[in-house]
């Protein structure tokens, strides 16, 4: 769950008073961008709007800044339906936001994110806006390691900027502020909290720092998010139709966890465990509709309405059906064979033609293939079912060939009268 | 820095282990919070009893004083750490299984009551990552080692001793096999996958530890492989890597810049390429990737620490600091590498291989390429026991459940609003021959041709065999009953009888004798046969007649090459045994029996599908033989009840029905259309009144006999009465005409004209009946339809792809094409909204119509016996549907299932 930019980022600001760049989203009239121009020092930031996260590359290219409201309603234009690349992704902005431009000299980067070497968070410091963390020399940054209790003190920061040497009067003002972020990391469940940059404005003689962006990301797991109040829609184009419906079912009993993949993928894999999950989507590659983990021995009604939404939405064009795992440690897998495939007696007469492999090994392993056996042969639907004593990848690369056999021989599928 | 509990160790943290035979040993003592919970209740008793009695209590809050039963003794439940404290019992492991939002309280608690508590295992996942560091932060500061979150926990293979979650599964003995090797996995099932993986190397395990994936891993690899490299029982470690966190970065920095001396192997596993470009996580919550903890990246750091690039099978190449493999398939083959360059052998003689060794196959008849073209092979014990067991098993085996208004036969495609009965559309049975639906109706497959070349002679003579009841339906016909009454009087009449009670014993019996012994394939074997001559079958008394029969089928098995082993098992039987028990009835039951072998054995009927079958064709027999309208008359039933002339069994079975029926031979394409009109009507699904009839009796325990009187009794006027009264208006309109008369293409002007008048005659009797106040007026029967309706023309496309497939057997029938023109004029004169559908009942009317359209222009038949043909043809359809559903829910129903409960029963005054 993610989200970037200051339409609904300032929110997070402004639990926690920590002042931020205006913000007016596209819907903002002719006047109320002038008037937002006209208090900035002539000058306004144009930015598209991305709903859920879009990653950690910037948004270069992606930003303006009009010096007339008829730039700003021309970069409004350009930008509403701006596309971005990041890896394989494209994602498409739904709208801009109007940013007051905050004149300063001096920007400064800062987040709190897990830290996995020191196992709590940390705060980075930088004094330069507008970076990549990753691509500034360690001399250039300070990570400050706190108690993770206590939190975020103002000595903290005060000794990370001399050390940076940064300008004594922006000392004074970040000190003031950037212990806020730490209440908003703690009280909201988040996992990163960036701001990149800061600009430090003067504001009648005293120095002040404005956000002028921010990324977060929260922990679905923890329920402070919701106290923030934003609406669903915000983290929704993070998550498609199936993925929403599939997350309705999220509980601690059992993973529920899914990805589309490749919605012109052949092979619908219903995985268990993480680590198969790593293992065989990385083998299926591109054949994978979806990627999942239905591990940790969810119980049947959870098992069953998963197969129901996922044979609703991809059945119809799978070629093979694909369960696999390793050795279950506690999952029943009677259990949750018997959930997918009452779901899939139900939905055959979507794709009557598939093919079922499994791969898999737990408790009640023969119970569970016996059912699946007998629910196959009814419904003359061919089959190949593995122990975990047959390798894991070799069941995947078995599965692959038998897709590229189904492909090839489409429509000319022989079968003995 | 915080301030932590500090030993000397080298890290900058707390580790509280100096080897990983401390994590985990016959000393450790535990207890488990959440104890009763549903996830502990089943993994603690496995456990406890594993590790031979080492959780000494458990905590379950508000249910102090119960206890937990396990099959080594009791476990002691207490209300909270505190009072297992109180009560003496000393412990230094806790185990949590809690929910997310409980757990970093109970590790508070365990820390805050406990002065001995050293280790903790979270089983726990979906911890909030807050909560997860102040574990870190608290546990630190108290000198406590946490495992987890999201962990299977800890095993000690050694001394037998599991700790924390389901490691190993249900039976870890099994997976955990003493070794060398130590396992580090961020994947709980993968700990166990990797220890089966290592046994067909010939490695066993010292440690395995499920790390969890969490964005914090609190046991991370570093201080793993320092206890590994203190663990004398430790020669290797396999670790299994998921993408997110510097832990193995952390941990091979460490060593290489001496912080601790690491001199063992480590076959690394990174997985999770395809992850770099997720914006959240799947699968496990921390392996979500920056950019420079990436697969990629973790990858690089292994293959720098080792020298080595990743494993390569065709080309290995390992170093003595170990190697990283591409999966997990291949870190058995590695690991043997690796020890082989040290010098080091094996733990034991391998086990197995990955190879892939399907248990169960079933290729459906898919000619597949050789390389797919996988046969079964026996599992690994003890799967290869259990899986016999299943495979002595008979046929499909269904779960029972309530069946009311539900159908594993038929259901209606809700988009077409077709019948589909075992998956095949009503429609695309239209064109098959009906002795082979009947079959098709139990057996879920169409018998072949050269079957039917000795099936139809078996469906005929149960019509011979049905008419011994006829005088009971002559009777009931007397007395005014409808066709459903007096031939279900027949059908009632046949009970349990003999020739049913030995069809079923019989086809049991062989079942019995046969199935395990010959699988799938029936071919005659001679020393087979020979060894189940010994058996014993029941006893009944034949007649000269059934002598005769059985020669006859005897000749046309051999004449069609259709004997198998039960048909050769039987003449062998019978001439051993000569005939108490009646030939003719066992050779029935070969001869379905090998009918119904392949739906049996390929599990897609029951055994007691393949037992009743004869039951179910038997009484289809007894209900065309009691159909006959006048016995005396019908010289085509008086040969099916002598037999005198035996080619009458090979008739197709709906030639003895037509015959019957009509009391003459069909002409033309008559046999087209009557079978295609008994194919129609075989089943509407589960809904209608008459499958309703037999699954509410078979519900209330009855004979199948009584099913089909269930099925008969609840057809009546509203059914083939509904083609009647189409019969009855279409004589009406055709008083004047015969359509027969000419040609149809001279005829077709004049359907036209008489449509016209009976639109208008239709229009002139609408208006006078509202205008009378009468709302309830008639309807023409068979136009519209309740589905098929509300569009400027409407189609009911059941009769249009019948009316098509008529047409391209050159049957044009001018009943029919007078109704499709009567629903434009009806439109035309303003007595429609719109253009009604011509509905199926107009199919089934029209094509009866036509077929006795002769004889009554000739006086040779009267209205009555226009009606119960009508009515009857309907059931002779429809007994076959009757069939399916009898079938299905003696299956899968209830005893009583079918009854409504009073919630969904209403009153009125």
């Amino acid at each position: 769950m993610q989200l970037t930019g200051l339409k609904y980022g300032k929110r997070i600001l402004e639990m926690v008073e920590f002042p931020h760049s205006p913000v007016l989203t596209e819907e903002a009239s002719i006047e109320e961008v002038s008037a937002l121009i006209a208090a900035h020092g002539g000058k306004c930031v144009i930015k598209p709007f991305f709903t859920g996260g879009i990653g950690k590359k910037g948004k270069a290219g992606l930003v303006r800044i009009a010096k007339s409201v008829h730039e700003a309603m021309e970069a409004k234009k350009d930008l509403y339906f701006a596309k971005h690349h990041q890896g394989n992704h494209v994602v498409q902005a739904n709208g801009v936001t109007f940013e007051g431009f905050i004149a300063s000299d001096a920007e400064i980067y800062v987040s709190i994110s897990a830290s996995t070497i020191h196992r709590q968070p940390v705060m980075t410091l930088i004094l330069e806006g507008g970076v990549e963390v990753e691509d500034v020399s360690p001399d250039k940054k300070r990570e400050i390691v706190f108690n993770p209790i206590t939190g975020i003190k103002s000595y903290h920061i005060t000794e990370a900027l001399t050390e940076l040497d940064c300008p004594q009067d922006y000392i004074s003002a970040l000190v003031a502020y950037l212990p806020k972020l730490w209440q908003a990391y703690d009280t909201y469940g988040l996992i990163t909290l960036e701001i990149n940059p800061i600009r430090i404005a003067k504001i009648k003689g005293r120095a002040v720092p404005y956000a002028c962006d921010i990324k977060a990301s929260f922990d679905q797991d923890n329920p402070g998010w919701k106290r923030l109040g934003f609406p669903s829609e915000i983290f929704s184009t993070d998550i498609t139709d199936f993925e929403a419906e599939i997350n309705t079912l999220r509980t601690y009993q059992g993973q529920s966890d899914v990805t589309e993949l490749n919605v012109d993928g052949t092979i619908l894999p219903f995985i268990f465990g993480g680590g198969a999950n790593s293992a065989a989507t990385e083998v299926l590659g591109q054949r994978a509709i979806i990627s999942s983990d239905f591990g940790g021995n969810p119980p049947y009604d959870k098992m069953k309405s998963i197969a129901d939404i996922t044979f609703k939405h991809w059945l119809a064009k799978t070629n093979v059906v694909l369960l696999i795992g390793g050795k279950a440690n506690n999952t029943d897998i009677f259990v949750t064979f018997k959930g997918i495939f009452d779901s899939l007696k139900e939905h055959i007469h979507l794709n009557p033609n598939i093919h079922v492999v499994v791969g898999r090994g737990g408790p009640n392993l023969i119970r569970g293939m016996v059912y699946a056996r007998d629910v196959l042969d009814n419904m003359k639907v061919p089959y190949q079912f593995f122990g975990y004593d047959s390798s894991m990848v070799g069941v995947l690369e078995h599965t692959i060939k038998l897709d590229d056999w189904i492909i090839e021989n489409k429509e000319n599928n022989k079968k003995v009268g | 820095m915080q301030e932590n509990k500090k030993n000397n160790k080298p890290f900058p943290y707390y580790v509280g282990v100096e080897s990983l035979e401390d994590l985990a040993n016959k000393n450790s003592r535990v207890v488990i919070m959440n104890i009763l919970g549903g996830e502990s209740s089943k993994v603690t008793p496995v456990s406890h009893t594993y590790s031979g009695n080492n959780v000494v209590a458990g905590v379950q809050y508000g249910k102090g004083g119960e206890v937990m039963e396990t099959p080594s003794g009791n476990i002691p439940v207490y209300g909270s750490v505190k009072e297992v404290v109180d009560a003496g019992i000393k412990f230094d492991t806790g185990v949590i299984y809690l929910p997310p939002a409980a757990v970093s309280h109970a590790v508070s608690e365990l820390c805050a009551r406990n002065p001995d508590i050293k280790r903790i295992v979270i089983v726990t996942e979906k911890l909030s990552v807050r909560d997860s560091r102040y574990i870190r932060w608290g546990c630190q500061r108290r000198g406590v080692d946490v495992i987890g979150a999201n962990s299977l926990g800890v095993a000690n293979t050694w001394d037998k001793v599991r700790i924390g979650g389901a490691l190993g599964g249900d039976k870890p003995q099994e997976s955990l096999v003493k070794g060398s090797v130590a396992i580090h996995s961020n994947s709980g099932n993968f700990s166990t996958t990797i220890t089966e993986y290592i046994k067909t190397a010939g490695f066993g395990t010292s440690t395995v530890l499920s790390s969890g994936k969490d964005v914090y891993i609190h046991f991370g690899l570093a201080e793993f492989l320092y206890a590994a490299e203190n663990d004398k029982r430790t020669k290797a470690v396999v670790v299994y890597v998921e993408p997110g966190g510097y832990y193995e970065k952390m941990a091979l920095e460490m060593i290489q810049q001496g912080k601790f001396k690491f001199t063992k192997p480590i076959i690394a596993v990174v997985t999770g390429r395809w992850k770099k470009d997720l914006t959240r996580s799947v699968g496990h919550a921390g392996a979500l990737a920056g950019a420079g903890d990436d697969a990629i990246a973790k990858e690089k750091f292994f293959d720098d620490y080792f020298g080595v690039p990743e494993y390569n099978p065709a080309k290995p190449k390992v170093s003595k600091l170990g190697v990283r493999v591409p999966t997990i398939q291949h870190i058995p083959e590695a690991l043997a590498e690796v020890m082989k360059l040290l010098g080091e052998k094996s733990d034991f003689e391998p086990i197995g291989n990955l190879s892939l060794k399907p248990w169960f196959v079933n290729s459906q008849g898919n000619h597949y390429p050789k390389e797919l073209a996988l046969e079964p092979v026996k599992a690994i014990a003890p799967y290869d026991a259990e899986i016999e067991m299943a495979n002595k098993l008979v046929g499909a085996q269904y779960m029972r459940q309530a069946m009311r208004n539900t159908s594993g036969a038929t259901r209606m495609n809700r988009k077409t609003d077709v019948t589909e009965i075992h998956g095949v559309s009503l429609l695309d049975l239209v064109s098959k021959p009906f002795g082979a639906t009947t079959l098709f109706a139990v057996l879920k497959d169409f018998p072949t041709d050269n079957e039917m070349t000795i099936l139809n002679p078996v469906l005929n003579w149960f019509i011979s065999w049905g008419t011994q009841f006829v005088d009971y339906s002559i009777l009931a016909r007397k007395n005014g009953a409808t066709p459903n009454g007096y031939i279900g009087a027949s059908v009632l009449m046949s009970g349990d009888n003999e020739l049913y009670k030995a069809l079923k014993s019989n086809s049991s019996k062989m079942i019995e004798l046969f199935y395990t012994e010959i699988g799938k394939k029936i071919d005659i074997n001679d020393k087979t046969i020979e060894s189940k001559l010994g058996s014993v079958f029941s006893e009944q008394a034949h007649s000269e007649q059934d002598l005769k029969v059985y020669d006859f089928l005897i000749s046309e098995l051999k004449k069609h090459s259709m004997e198998n082993i039960f048909t050769r098992f039987v003449v062998a039987y019978v001439n051993k045994n000569g005939k108490k028990s009646n030939p003719l009835y066992l050779l029935i039951s070969a001869i379905l029996l090998g009918a119904s072998w392949k739906s049996l054995t390929e599990r897609r009927i029951t055994e007691l599908d393949a037992v009743n079958l004869g039951v179910y064709l038997a009484l289809n027999g007894i209900i065309v033989a009691n159909s006959v309208i006048n016995k005396d008359e019908n010289k085509f039933w008086k040969s099916v009840k002598d037999l005198s002339d035996m080619s009458v069994l090979n008739e197709e079975l709906s030639a003895n029905c037509f015959k019957i029926l009509f009391n003459r031979k069909p002409e033309g394409k008559e046999m087209f259309s009557l079978n295609s009109l008994f194919n129609l009507t075989i089943t509407n699904g589960p809904g209608t009144l008459s499958a309703k009839g037999a699954k509410e009796s078979v519900s209330a325990k009855n004979h199948i006999s009584t099913a089909y009187a269930g099925f008969m009794m609840n057809t009546g006027l509203a059914h083939g009465g509904n083609g009647f009264e189409a019969v009855a208006f279409l004589i009406d309109k055709f008083k004047q005409i015969d359509p027969y008369a000419k040609p149809f293409d001279q005829i077709s002007g004049e359907l036209k004209k008489i449509a016209t008048t009976a639109a208008g005659d239709y229009m002139g009797y609408k208006k006078k009946a509202k205008s009378a106040g009468i709302l309830q007026y008639d309807k023409i029967p068979c136009t519209n339809h309740p589905v098929f309706k509300g569009k400027p023309v409407n189609v009911d496309p059941r009769e249009e792809y019948v009316r098509e497939l008529f047409k391209k057997n050159s049957l044009v029938n001018p009943f029919l094409e007078f109704y499709h023109h009567l629903v434009v004029e009806l439109f035309n004169v303003g007595a429609t909204a719109n253009v009604f559908c011509v509905n199926i009942d107009a199919v089934i009317a029209t094509v009866s119509l036509e077929l006795f359209w002769k004889q009554y222009k000739a006086n040779e038949i009267k209205e009555q016996e226009m009606q119960d043909i009508v009515f009857t043809m309907f059931l002779f359809g429809r007994m076959v549907g009757t069939a399916a559903e009898v079938a299905d829910h003696l299956n899968r129903g209830t005893d009583m299932d079918c009854r409504t409960p009073a919630s969904e029963v209403g009153f009125v005054s």
